[in-house]
């Protein structure tokens, strides 16, 4: 019988690294997914992964069971995630105010690994685009509308992940759907090539 | 008169709202929807953008992705190290806590020190394949900074071990270049085997089985060809994992690095 989420965590608690290895090979998969969604790259999502899970075993005590495994999960993803914007925003504010120039944002990012113009031809534009259009989000924003569109998680369960309430999630989901809108469209021109 | 005034356009938010199924506006949205085309309109633009959206790719990981993030938690967190895989009743960290309770390795300590000199002396005496444990515990004995420094050596054989296990486990399974591994493996083998004998005719039977275990790794890696390594490392990773070889070694230096020092007035000489 498969071993459900909450007796692997309580088996885990008492020791059994097995019972959390069962949850690591549940649960990492769709992790690494929503992580890509978050961060849009391969490299970052991979570190929130594995942080994600062993920050999770070192804080199962805390985990109280009312929201699914996975949400809380995703939960500490997103703290993580929040940690390390700061972290790199706090190293761009010290890099910039060396050389003056703005303040380096997600999207620059983003643009600094675009393809080139070959590759952008053949097939990555769509998802370079793409991207950057997530890249442009808050942190909120991208993963409220990245548990919503792509996972399909409930609102309620969304306030839980982000520890906000019901109302904000929403705005939050507005705002990066008109976001994200606002650079399709502007692709639109763009793409007919795709039809 | 009609006490239903007609209703203004739906907003965009109230169109997304309908669109992910929120309860609040969704009763009222559907019923105009049913008599406004240009909000029908708007919410057929709003799908076909977050079908765009949906199209966003993420990138497939390998058939062996949970066993690879698995071997990088344990190696990150010592609770995690030299698990089995799920499914094995009786394993897991329960019962290596009851294997590596005191009353099994109790001695280690007194047998880092006896070791040590065994092997230095062996090593200084270019007798390596025949080492005097007993005589040399006694030329040691009595010399606590001595001891105190061979313990040190056992230690870091161990570390050195351990660190190998690391990279086999760690390094992508693709990879054909092992050659440092080999190398630093090939360098590990003669001391390992020291211990390993020591241990064994001091009684120290699962301390020696450990050794033993990775004897046969070190030997298997120090002797993997150059050609087809990646081949070779896949049985030999999932011999390290198996064994929980990583895990053991960790505790054993857990154990080596934790023994008080013996107070003066046990010392003879």
């Amino acid at each position: 019988m498969e071993l459900s989420d909450a007796l692997a965590v309580a088996q885990a608690r008492d020791g059994d690294a097995n019972a959390f290895r069962v949850l690591v090979e549940r649960h990492s998969r769709y992790l690494f997914r929503v992580a890509y969604r978050m961060t849009g790259n391969e490299h970052d999502a991979e570190d929130i992964v594995q942080e994600t899970f062993l920050r999770a075993f070192r804080n199962l005590e805390s985990y109280d069971g009312r929201a699914a495994f996975s949400s809380w999960l995703f939960r500490i993803a997103h703290n993580y995630s929040l940690d390390q914007l700061r972290v790199r925003k706090l190293k761009a504010a010290k890099s910039l105010s060396a050389d003056g120039d703005d303040e380096r944002s997600l999207l620059d990012e983003v643009a600094d690994t675009t393809p080139g113009p070959e590759r952008l031809a053949a097939s990555g534009m769509l998802q370079t685009r793409l991207r950057a259009a997530l890249a442009v989000l808050t942190e909120q924003e991208r993963t409220a509308f990245t548990l919503r569109h792509y996972e399909e998680l409930p609102i309620a369960e969304i306030c839980r992940v982000l520890d906000t309430s019901e109302n904000a999630v929403k705005h939050a989901i507005f705002r990066a759907v008109r976001k994200i809108r606002k650079a399709v469209e502007n692709l639109e021109g763009e793409w007919a090539w795709r039809t | 008169m009609e006490n239903v005034t007609p209703r203004e356009h739906a907003s965009e938010e109230e169109l997304i709202a309908y669109y992910y199924g929120c309860e609040e506006p969704a009763a009222n949205v559907a019923v105009h929807l049913a008599a406004c085309g240009e909000c029908r309109a708007s919410l057929e633009g709003l799908k076909r953008d977050l079908h765009v959206a949906s199209e966003l790719v993420v990138p497939e990981r390998e058939a062996a992705y949970e066993a690879n993030l698995w071997a990088r938690l344990a190696a990150s967190e010592p609770l995690l190290a030299g698990q089995k895989g799920t499914g094995q009743k009786g394993s897991g960290l329960a019962s290596w806590r009851k294997w590596f309770a005191a009353r099994h390795l109790a001695p280690v300590g007194a047998l880092a020190g006896l070791l040590a000199v065994a092997f230095l002396a062996g090593r200084y005496s270019n007798v390596v394949t025949k080492p005097e444990p007993q005589h040399a515990l006694e030329r040691g004995s009595g010399k606590a900074g001595m001891e105190r420094i061979l313990a040190a050596a056992l230690d870091a054989h161990l570390a050195d071990s351990e660190r190998i296990l690391l990279d086999v486990v760690n390094t992508d399974a693709g990879s054909e270049d092992w050659t440092s591994q080999r190398d630093r493996a090939g360098e590990l083998v003669d001391a390992n085997r020291l211990y390993r004998m020591t241990a064994a005719r001091q009684g120290q039977a699962a301390l020696a089985a450990v050794l033993e275990d990775l004897e046969r790794v070190l030997l298997e890696l120090s002797h993997s060809p150059e050609e087809g390594a990646a081949a070779r490392m896949t049985p030999l990773r999932e011999r390290i994992t198996d064994q929980e070889l990583v895990f053991k070694l960790r505790i054993l230096q857990l154990r080596l690095r934790d023994q008080p020092q013996r107070p003066q007035g046990d010392r003879k000489g």
